[in-house]
């Protein structure tokens, strides 16, 4: 994380929170990537199966497809917790301190209103999918209210990193905690 | 309110956001759906984001992206880029700016195993930054040559940013893929040639290295071809022929390389963990990019913007060319503090509908912009390839590297010239698919 440790029952609080965020991003991110890895082992076989013996894997679609949303959503909160959501840092960079407190504060509070609405939306829709009995359209009729709410729930556990980044600024902000003056990098991973 | 207010505020907006340092995604989320919000009323607004989040991703094409790189991940772990290094060194080691030309031709052949430029930079700056200097080489020049030549890996298939572009755009990802090939061979081409001319013109900045090696090992260094021979034949065979659909044959080049890793005895969980942790991280930055464009960019039809922008340019009367050379200069302008996929992102729903409605390729238009989205990662201020060097050899000052690298630099300004005149560069490949 970007922000320094310190004493305090609210410091304390975070240093708890993030830990067991940490922990449950790492148990989320190998699901993800365990999810990669069957989708290259599942398109491959269909694929050789279809060309070789005329034989696909029914249903490899669809699995596919709810192994990708659970891989994507799932790992958005891992991805915002190491940086890896590009942005522009021209302003952050050159900043230090409470004003930089502030800065992050303010996009956190940003991506808050965001997520939080995402949340909300996403969940309704999983909630009518499920009401109506949605279901996918291939060969095998798979249910789609699954793969609405994990979109919703990878939403809400960003918002929960975002609350979590809200607070660290907070803290930093109010004099809580001491402030690392520590600059952020240009721009991050890109393909 | 017009549109071209809406466009001029929603534009002001977006610009505020990214300046504040909210991520690209989030940024262009927040202004369509608060723009959607104002105009609309809250109906479609939540409405669009209760579905996009979903139907974006839930896309059995998407599997492309998280697979190209994955296998760019497996494939050097397997040890392609280092064989792909020594076989090029022991072939053009003893030239002229051997080394960096060899730096270039193994770029050039782990393009055709890599979606991802930065992926591929990173890989080849530690396998060959070191070596160049241990011969005497110039360490801005060594560093500026893998700068470079690291974007050959977004031009030549399979290539992470064409298929992105594809997506988005909603145009046939295999031709997109396939288009790149020739102005990457093209670049490639250009860039060892600068590498020469440098060589000979500066030879205390590159020395010529005798002796390297003997030709029995040059002829014995082919053998290492044959997993790229592999996995091209897979990958780049398999969607030029038809025989499988993009999905298929990146899940299958993964697979391959995956299978590569095993045999090579490099097949760890350490190493495997990291290549997919890798594809998952990049693809959920991709995908979260491409669900706050696609907000944006409704909220951008919503407000008739795009129809207004094309009224306009046609009211203008001006030759297409023209207006796709502004865009270029636009791009080139941008591409210095934007990261390529988000520059790409923010600008095609301004700028796609104006190229499709005077009859531009989008193909070529496609070749194009990322062609620019690889100059913006190249040039400073925000250069992402020089902060991937730069870590590599922090001894190397920034200012030494953007000088080595500023002969090709000027090489990939002469690419996107070529392709400008020469559209056939790009579309003559994908012309003849099936």
């Amino acid at each position: 994380m970007h922000f320094s440790r310190g004493a305090g029952p609210v410091r304390s609080f975070l240093d708890v929170a993030e830990a067991r965020l940490e922990t449950c991003w790492r148990a989320l991110g190998m699901g993800g990537n365990m999810a990669l890895f069957l989708i290259m082992f599942g398109v491959s076989a269909d694929a050789l199966l279809r060309y070789t013996l005329n034989r696909p894997i029914t249903g490899t679609l669809e699995g596919v497809e709810l192994l990708l949303v659970f891989a994507v959503f799932l790992s958005l909160a891992r991805t915002q917790a190491e940086r890896g959501h590009i942005a522009v840092g021209l302003l952050s960079e050159r900043l230090a301190g409470k004003p930089r407190a502030a800065l992050k504060a303010l996009t956190a509070f940003l991506g808050l209103l965001l997520f939080g609405a995402v949340t909300w939306a996403t969940g309704a829709m999983a909630f009518r999918s499920w009401k109506m009995g949605e279901y996918s359209a291939g060969l095998i009729a798979f249910p789609i209210y699954p793969s609405r709410l994990l979109v919703s729930m990878g939403s809400l556990l960003l918002f929960l990193q975002l609350l979590l980044e809200l607070g660290r600024a907070m803290t930093e902000l109010t004099g809580r905690g001491r402030s690392t003056g520590e600059k952020a990098a240009p721009s991050e991973e890109v393909p | 309110m017009s549109p071209a207010l809406i466009g001029i505020l929603s534009l002001a907006a977006l610009l505020t956001l990214l300046f504040l340092g909210l991520p690209v995604a989030f940024s262009m989320a927040l202004v369509g759906v608060a723009g959607l919000w104002i105009l609309g009323g809250s109906g479609p607004a939540l409405g669009l984001m209760g579905s996009v989040p979903y139907s974006t991703v839930a896309s059995f094409t998407l599997v492309v992206i998280p697979m190209f790189v994955l296998m760019g991940e497996l494939a050097a772990s397997a040890g392609l880029a280092r064989q792909a290094y020594a076989t090029a060194r022991a072939w053009l080691g003893r030239l002229p700016g051997g080394l960096s030309m060899a730096a270039i031709g193994a770029s050039t052949l782990f393009a055709a195993v890599s979606g991802s430029s930065v992926a591929a930079t990173a890989t080849m700056g530690r396998l060959s930054i070191e070596e160049m200097r241990r011969y005497g080489y110039d360490g801005g020049f060594a560093a500026g040559t893998v700068v470079v030549a690291g974007t050959l890996a977004a031009l030549i298939p399979p290539s992470a940013m064409a298929v992105f572009y594809a997506l988005v755009t909603d145009q046939s990802v295999s031709k997109m893929l396939i288009a790149g090939l020739g102005p990457g061979l093209v670049s490639s081409v250009l860039l060892m040639l600068a590498a020469y001319g440098v060589a000979r013109r500066h030879p205390h900045r590159a020395p010529v290295v005798h002796h390297l090696v003997e030709w029995r090992e040059r002829v014995a260094s082919l053998k290492t071809i044959g997993p790229f021979g592999v996995l091209v034949l897979v990958v780049l065979g398999g969607i030029y022929s038809g025989l499988v659909t993009v999905t298929e044959a990146s899940a299958l080049g993964a697979l391959a390389a995956f299978v590569l890793l095993v045999v090579s005895r490099q097949l760890g969980w350490p190493v495997l963990n990291q290549a997919l942790t890798s594809s998952v991280k990049i693809s959920c930055m991709i995908y979260l990019i491409i669900i706050g464009g696609l907000l944006f960019s409704r909220f951008l039809a919503f407000a008739g913007i795009p129809f207004a922008m094309v009224r306009a340019i046609q009211t203008l009367d001006v030759s297409p060319l023209s207006v796709v050379i502004v865009i270029l200069l636009i791009l080139t302008v941008l591409g210095m503090f934007m990261d390529p996929v988000g520059m790409i992102m923010l600008t095609l729903p301004f700028f796609f509908p104006v190229v499709k409605a005077l009859g531009v390729d989008p193909i070529w238009f496609g070749v194009l912009m990322v062609l620019e989205a690889e100059l913006g990662v190249i040039t400073p201020p925000v250069g992402v390839h020089l902060f991937v060097v730069r870590q590599i050899v922090p001894d190397v000052p920034l200012s030494a590297i953007i000088r080595g690298a500023l002969p090709f630099m000027l090489c990939q300004f002469l690419v996107i010239g070529l392709v400008l005149v020469f559209p056939q560069i790009a579309l003559w490949l994908p012309g003849r698919m099936r």
